[in-house]
């Protein structure tokens, strides 16, 4: 790649993607899926910025709508939420009376809140259907997206080491659930570009 | 940059100031963190007044609430039930709020076990035209309604079902106090009595355990009771977790605790110590019921049940002696609620044998509590829908049954039949806990729609055409709940938090939104508010009053205790001979009965009962409760240590359970604390939907190996009309 600036476009533009695959598939989603558009362009980004042919591989690919629609039901809709605060301890509020205060497992948790802050710090909107999971994987990767393009380099460090410790225990849990592998091999390159940025931004 | 593709599907909404204040910005999550928690430690938390849903009882509660979010829960203070207390249900039940196993959309079954999501326009335009369908081809009577009413559902899910024409509203009771419900409601014209359990000197429980998650209320009289010297005794197969309060366990053979009661009535008339005033002014077809009653001699008894001739003879002797304030608690479930082929009768008699103390409405005896007078809506600006006329279903066959409740499982018996085509359910779970599961499936796969309310993936939701999500009782407002009792008060569930999941609806917004889609919204042209309004106009009290306290009581209403109130009978005393019954077919006045099924040598009766940590298999899928039942492997059956030896099992043995029905594995816990002809199972365990990862898998249900079928007088599931046999297997 010729430039910093280019670099940091193109992983812009592969979080950007990869954002959209963790949202629920709807018809303009699909309409680029159906013809591989997205996942060409994803598979380009990615072998140019990532900088080798060995990249995950995609495979498991629905092959309509409806049936993505219902993988994403049976995974991302529910049983494997692709939400940060379900993986981490809830609160760190030492105060909290709450049972399960110290538990794993629940929406809303601390990383919710925080970047709630982020939010409200930087002005950014989001969804009111996110409103209580701000902290869902398809808002944490756009964030990212945008921050690589008009981020110090500090916060982007911060934020992925904040945000995104949590994917092996998540792959897991795709991985338990079995089924088609889909949303697993899209983890799967989500964690491999990842762990590019996080070598890039010395974390 | 970014294509315009990837912009338009973009979730974030970047202001002007954005790029500029993240150019500068850190954000980092320890920095955050750590002045977020200091922070916290001042930040204002709100609490606000409601009520539980861990279990039926509703306690109430004030929800503590830091930054929208849920902090702590306590005890309502004012709460009859609570009294600033809270079970370990109604904390680990509110983690549900944050559960990631809720449903979030609605949802349309596309084949067995698969669904798809759906818009809410989209779902109520198909049921509303189902429903429509269906009815304009066979009649609204074909048409259903359940659940496990809460004050919301008790207002708007009658209202729903008669606005499409049918009488067919049910309740969860047919396998819960159909039985009881029925027997005490032909003998003293109340489905129950309540129990002035701190003032008694004389308590009897059958079935039924306080300490095995009732209302924390309850097990602080008891306690009371046992501090002003009150004796206690547990009549129960299993010993229960009352125990710890009791003065004498009766381990009475399962299914005979009719005869205790009636010889223990005998007794009460051969020594005399019956209260003859009471009876003379306030009952009818005494004499009648004397004469039978000589036949069931504690000799006789003795026989049946287990316990000695002298035992039943010594405890009625000491009951009569104690009367008034001696009592049999009147139970819900317990041992005669659902349970037998005789327990209705068995609720007879013990409503009699308290009536025969003379204890109705007096200190430390049974109490036919009060309600509020609260009000309603303008009938010429919220029009109700017409009663219909026709007759709801199970009511010719089941005329015993409190109407109000109906037997639900005539639902799946009709659907079997093809006389069912459509149901709803809400807040309830009928596929596994009202009936055999095999059974229902079956019924159900014959109807041409149901649909269910739930906040989980429920086995009931999973045999279902359309699933809709309702919110948590932590996010939603509710109708005004009536408490009845010796002192009368209201109670308001409010929401806490803001939902979490936003296409999740509150059911008095399901409801109306859905009558919009049937074509029938004049019925429901009012808003939550407005009911709650007119339902406390002559009360006096603000909705803003009540929403601040969230309970109030009456005590200028309290009954007057010695005052015998008219009763709801056809005669409006205490019927000791029931023409209902006899117009129904049985015998006026109770009779010994057998239960259905007996035991052999070779084999057990299964019985069932609760855990203090569960409430049925509501609470199945919570986390910290469940944490609870695998620390301490309660999911094992019980079995008696002398069957046990007989068997070659040992304690922690896994055994085979086979029955008529089904073939289960489990545990085997071996204790005394059990009849030698009982094995008794929690009834919480044995989830099948595999969307409650938590709950599925864990123990087996009961159900699985209940036939179905119903009590000939209430209609009641007979839930413990059930042998089994049991061996050890490899494992």
């Amino acid at each position: 790649m010729d430039t910093i600036l280019d670099q940091k476009q193109s992983a812009s533009r592969i979080f950007s993607i990869l954002a959209d695959l963790y949202k629920f598939p709807e018809s303009d989603i699909w309409e680029d899926f159906s013809c591989h558009q997205l996942l060409d362009e994803l598979r380009r980004y990615a072998s140019e910025w990532y900088e080798s042919n060995s990249l995950v591989e995609i495979t498991d690919i629905p092959t309509s709508l409806k049936q993505m629609q219902q993988i994403y039901a049976e995974s991302l809709g529910g049983p494997a939420l692709p939400v940060e605060s379900i993986y981490k301890e809830w609160t760190a509020d030492r105060t909290c009376k709450l049972p399960f205060a110290r538990s794993k497992g629940y929406l809303l948790g601390d990383s919710a809140f925080h970047i709630r802050f982020i939010l409200e710090e930087f002005e950014i909107e989001i969804p009111e259907n996110y409103r209580n999971m701000p902290d869902h994987l398809a808002i944490l990767l756009e964030l990212l997206a945008f921050f690589l393009l008009h981020a110090k380099g500090e916060l982007i460090k911060q934020f992925l080491a904040d945000h995104f410790d949590w994917l092996d225990e998540f792959a897991l849990r795709l991985e338990e659930l079995g089924g088609t592998q889909f949303y697993l091999q899209v983890t799967r390159f989500l964690q491999q570009m990842l762990k590019k940025l996080t070598s890039i931004y010395g974390y | 940059m970014l294509d315009s593709k990837i912009s338009r599907r973009s979730f974030i909404k970047a202001s002007a100031a954005t790029t500029v204040l993240a150019s500068a910005g850190t954000a980092g999550f320890q920095d955050w963190s750590s002045k977020y928690v200091k922070a916290s430690e001042t930040t204002e938390i709100k609490e606000i007044a409601s009520t539980c849903n861990g279990c039926s009882s509703k306690c109430g509660i004030i929800g503590h609430v830091k930054n929208g979010r849920l902090w702590k829960l306590t005890g309502h203070p004012d709460h009859p039930y609570s009294k600033g207390k809270l079970c370990a249900r109604g904390h680990g039940y509110a983690t549900l709020v944050y559960s990631k196993e809720r449903l979030t959309q609605p949802l349309k079954r596309v084949s067995e076990g698969k669904f798809e999501p759906i818009s809410w326009d989209q779902a109520y335009k198909e049921i509303a035209d189902k429903l429509n369908k269906i009815i304009k081809e066979n009649g609204p009577g074909v048409v259903s309604l359940t659940e496990d009413p809460r004050a919301t559902g008790k207002f708007y899910s009658p209202r729903f079902i008669q606005a499409l024409g049918s009488p067919n509203y049910y309740t969860h009771h047919v396998v819960c106090s159909n039985s009881r419900d029925a027997g005490f409601l032909h003998s003293l014209g109340v489905t129950a009595t309540s129990a002035d359990i701190s003032a008694a000197k004389y308590i009897m429980f059958i079935g039924r355990s306080y300490g095995d998650a009732i209302r924390p209320s309850s097990v602080q009289s008891l306690a009371d009771a046992k501090e002003n010297g009150a004796k206690i005794v547990i009549v129960d197969p299993r010993l229960n977790n009352t125990g710890n309060l009791a003065n004498e366990w009766l381990a009475i053979r399962p299914g005979t605790d009719l005869a205790l009661v009636l010889a223990m009535s005998h007794v009460l008339i051969k020594q005399n110590l019956h209260d003859t005033e009471f009876i003379n002014n306030y009952s009818i077809g005494f004499e009648e019921y004397a004469k039978e009653l000589e036949n069931y001699t504690p000799e006789w008894a003795e026989k049946l049940t287990g316990i000695s001739a002298d035992t039943i003879t010594r405890i009625a002797t000491d009951m009569g002696k104690a009367k008034p304030k001696a009592l049999i608690e009147q139970s819900w479930r317990g041992a005669f609620g659902c349970n037998y082929e005789n327990s209705t009768e068995t609720g007879r008699a013990v409503a009699l044998f308290n009536a025969m103390l003379g204890n109705i409405q007096k200190q430390g005896g049974s109490i036919i509590g009060t309600k509020p007078h609260l009000g309603a809506l303008d009938p010429a600006k919220y029009p109700s829908p017409k009663k219909p006329e026709l007759k709801k279903a199970g009511q010719e066959e089941f005329p015993l049954a409190y109407e109000e409740q109906g037997v639900a499982t005539i639902v799946a018996k009709n659907a079997m039949e093809g006389k069912m085509k459509a149901a709803i359910f809400h807040h309830s779970n009928p596929a596994l806990g009202y009936g055999n599961p095999k059974y229902m499936k079956k019924a159900f796969s014959k109807m041409d729609l149901i649909v269910t309310i739930d906040v989980q993936m429920s086995e009931t939701a999973l045999l279902s055409h359309y699933i809709l999500p309702d919110v948590t009782y932590i996010e939603r407002d509710e109708a005004i709940e009536s408490l009845s009792g010796k002192t009368p008060g209201i109670a308001l569930r409010q929401q806490m938090v803001e939902k979490v999941h936003p296409e999740t609806k509150p059911i008095h917004q399901i409801y109306s939104e859905l009558a919009k889609a049937c074509g029938f919204s004049q019925y429901f042209n009012f808003s939550l508010d407005e009911l709650n309004e007119a339902m406390l106009a002559p009360t006096g009290i603000t909705y803003q009053q009540l929403r601040q306290k969230g309970t109030i009581m009456f005590p200028d209403m309290t009954i007057e205790l010695g005052k015998m109130p008219e009763l709801k009978t056809p005669s409006k005393k205490v019927e000791f001979s029931s023409e209902k019954f006899k117009e129904a077919g049985f015998s006026p006045i109770v009779k010994w009965g057998e239960p259905k099924v007996s035991p052999k040598e070779d084999s057990f009766r299964l019985i069932t009962g609760k855990q203090a940590i569960h409430s049925h298999t509501q609470t199945a899928n919570t986390p910290i409760l469940m944490q609870i039942t695998k620390d301490y492997d309660l999911e094992r059956i019980w079995m008696n240590p002398v069957r046990a030896k007989d068997l070659g099992i040992k304690d922690g043995d896994l055994v085979e359970v086979k029955s008529s029905e089904a073939v289960s594995k489990v545990r085997v816990k071996v204790t005394e604390r059990i009849h030698p002809e009982a094995i008794f199972v929690p009834s919480h365990y044995g989830i099948t939907s595999p969307y409650q990862k938590t709950g599925v898998g864990v123990g087996f249900g009961y159900m699985e190996h209940v036939p179905f079928d119903f009590e000939a007088r209430s209609g009641a599931g007979n839930m413990q009309e059930v042998i089994v046999k049991v061996r050890k297997v490899k494992g």
